[in-house]
């Protein structure tokens, strides 16, 4: 009951914060584009699910909400913590009645940039598209979407919010569309390293030391190759790659396939979505599979060379790192950290729970 | 009435002697022109993974990415003694990467395709890289759709303009294990060529043209067969690197266009 409660109170809040001066029973719905910071690519339109921010809100509730699962045990948030950049802290994510999934749960951050796909295997063109799958997953939340919608209808709140949201009635591509603007709008940009772009701060001796090894950009440092595929600003190119972190098991064979399962091309196997490194210091543990603990653990299986095999990227290579050289790496990554995205979401969250 | 009448049969003679070359929307007469991209290995087709190539001091290389920009593209005609151009794309984006078979490479890369004014063209302009005017851009300044919106060197204040990725088998051991990541960008690796020819365009006939990039002639240069050494170095990162201004001066050489 108490969290009955404590989730309209929340949706209240929120909703005035979304659209504090809207009166009455329906929200003006029209378009109001979403924008990123200055420093990032700009963004399109997304014409079949136009942005506005109280779609966002009702998205957020949704995705905070445990509704969605089968047994009203789990939300998406269970498995995407606003404290952890939206991940969980484990190596493979856990769903209801703790059933073990098989990847690692990935971060929401800066999603409304993805072009390519999304999951590490990219089998979803959209986040429209990504959303209806882990409510079905039996490893996820498990439910079944004419259970959702008949909950969600026989909420004493959701039906008028949905049609306070989008002017029609609660069905399921509505609430994937209220979920992929909630998703849509997570957007950090205000981490050390932004200040820094913005001549607002200076990288400390270590920073600034990874910073070059990170870049390659100095010829008395080691080249570290991670610039050319986490890319800033967003910190990917949003390419697939084989990093050379599973075992061959044959030529082109692997225990996950990623993104060969979804193309059909076997080129494609082991390869994975090169994900952001934004808010890295956060998200641990680290691959598609978590087999990493530590970002230590991640830059010595990169300065390893990784295990070979034909499509394991050329840039993956032994890279002769120091001691100092792996510090100074983990120093600048520590400058992606967007404390102030992470607590904002998180209070945001507290408000819902 | 009879001066309107007459005002109005004159405008419509004047209108349609005027447009000789026009659709039937009253536009210039147009035809559908393919632009693409094609590569090659010397006599062999670019293909990324499969094949093996033999190089020199008997080493061997095995690609996984071929990527190039291409600026201001254009067709070139003649009027009125003036060389003038036909902007078809001010940059594009070329991936080689999902060129797995022969069938594959021979189909080539679609570079751009589109309605062109019917003409007897001259040749074609090509710049190879990203055009000193785009280059003084950064991807903030596109939407994520814009091919300039990515492969950006922050460090060197430049797009990457080639890449060339792959494995070599440097002790003819059958072991591609070293590898190699030649990255190319900065003005100074910035060049442009012009291919002279008739490429007639009549209306209802689409044409298609095919640019080919000849990897052995960018890692071998023509003139003395001097080539770049993969024991030497296996990655170019910087825009002054030696690997790179050697492979940048040899790209106008590896071009070609023909007709399909």
């Amino acid at each position: 009951m108490n969290r009955f409660f404590g989730h309209i109170t929340g949706a209240i809040l929120l909703f005035a914060l979304s659209n504090g001066c809207t009166q009455g029973t329906t929200a003006d719905t029209a378009p109001a584009p979403l924008h990123g910071p200055e420093h990032f690519v700009q963004l399109v339109d997304y014409p079949e699910n136009p942005y506005h921010p109280e779609k966002a809100a009702l998205g957020q509730m949704l995705f905070f909400d445990p509704v969605l699962s089968k047994d009203s045990t789990l939300s998406c948030g269970s498995c995407h913590l606003p404290e952890r950049a939206f991940t969980d802290g484990k190596a493979i994510a856990v769903g209801i009645e703790n059933r073990k999934g098989t990847r690692n749960a990935p971060s929401l951050v800066n999603l409304a940039w993805v072009t390519t796909g999304l999951f590490w295997d990219g089998r979803s063109p959209t986040l429209e598209a990504q959303a209806v799958h882990p409510v079905i997953n039996p490893n996820e939340l498990g439910s079944d979407w004419p259970t959702v919608l008949q909950r969600l209808r026989a909420h004493p709140d959701y039906p008028r919010l949905f049609e306070r949201a989008f002017g029609g009635p609660l069905e399921q591509e509505q609430v994937v569309n209220a979920l992929a603007h909630f998703q849509r709008s997570l957007m950090s940009s205000e981490s050390k390293y932004d200040s820094i772009m913005r001549e607002e701060a200076a990288y400390t001796v270590l920073e600034l030391r990874g910073k070059h090894i990170f870049f390659d950009s100095s010829e008395e440092l080691p080249d570290g190759e991670c610039g050319h595929c986490h890319t800033p600003p967003l910190f990917t190119d949003q390419t697939y790659m084989n990093n050379g972190v599973q075992e061959e098991q044959a030529p082109y064979t692997y225990t996950d396939p990623g993104r060969g399962a979804v193309t059909g091309a076997k080129y494609d196997n082991g390869r994975f979505r090169v994900p952001s490194l934004r808010n890295i210091t956060l998200t641990a543990p680290y691959m598609h599979d978590g087999r990493f603990s530590t970002l230590q653990e991640v830059i010595e299986h990169y300065n390893s060379g990784g295990h070979p095999g034909p499509n394991v990227d050329p840039k993956i290579r032994k890279l002769h790192l120091s001691d100092e050289d792996k510090l100074a790496l983990i120093a600048f990554l520590g400058t992606l950290t967007d404390t102030s995205f992470v607590r904002k979401l998180s209070d945001q969250k507290a408000l819902l729970q | 009435m009879k001066q309107t009448l007459f005002l109005l049969a004159l405008a419509v003679a004047l209108i349609t002697a005027g447009c000789g070359n026009s659709d039937d929307n009253g536009g210039p007469a147009t035809t559908e022109l393919t632009l693409l991209a094609t590569g090659t290995y010397g006599d062999d087709p670019l293909v990324m993974f499969e094949r093996t190539y033999n190089y020199e001091d008997g080493m061997q290389l095995q690609m996984q990415l071929l990527q190039t920009y291409l600026s201001d593209i254009a067709l070139v005609y003649e009027e009125d003694g003036t060389e003038k151009e036909e902007l078809l794309t001010n940059i594009a984006l070329v991936s080689f990467a999902d060129v797995y078979t022969d069938a594959d490479a021979t189909a080539g890369v679609e570079v751009v395709k589109m309605e062109v004014p019917v003409r007897n063209y001259t040749g074609l302009k090509i710049g190879l890289g990203v055009s000193p005017e785009l280059n003084a851009t950064i991807p903030p300044d596109y939407d994520l759709t814009h091919p300039l919106s990515q492969n950006y060197w922050e460090d060197a204040s430049s797009y990457i303009f080639f890449k060339i990725e792959g494995n070599a088998d440097l002790d003819a051991d059958g072991e591609f294990q070293e590898k190699l990541t030649y990255h190319i960008g900065g003005n100074n690796n910035y060049s442009s060529v012009q291919f002279t020819g008739a490429i007639d365009l009549e209306k209802g006939t689409p044409q298609t043209l095919a640019l080919n990039f000849d990897l052995q002639e960018i890692l071998i240069r023509q003139q003395d067969g001097a080539f770049w050494d993969f024991r030497e170095a296996q990655f170019a990162h910087s825009t002054t690197s030696p690997a790179a201004v050697f492979m940048a001066e040899n790209i106008p050489a590896a071009v070609s266009l023909e007709t399909r």
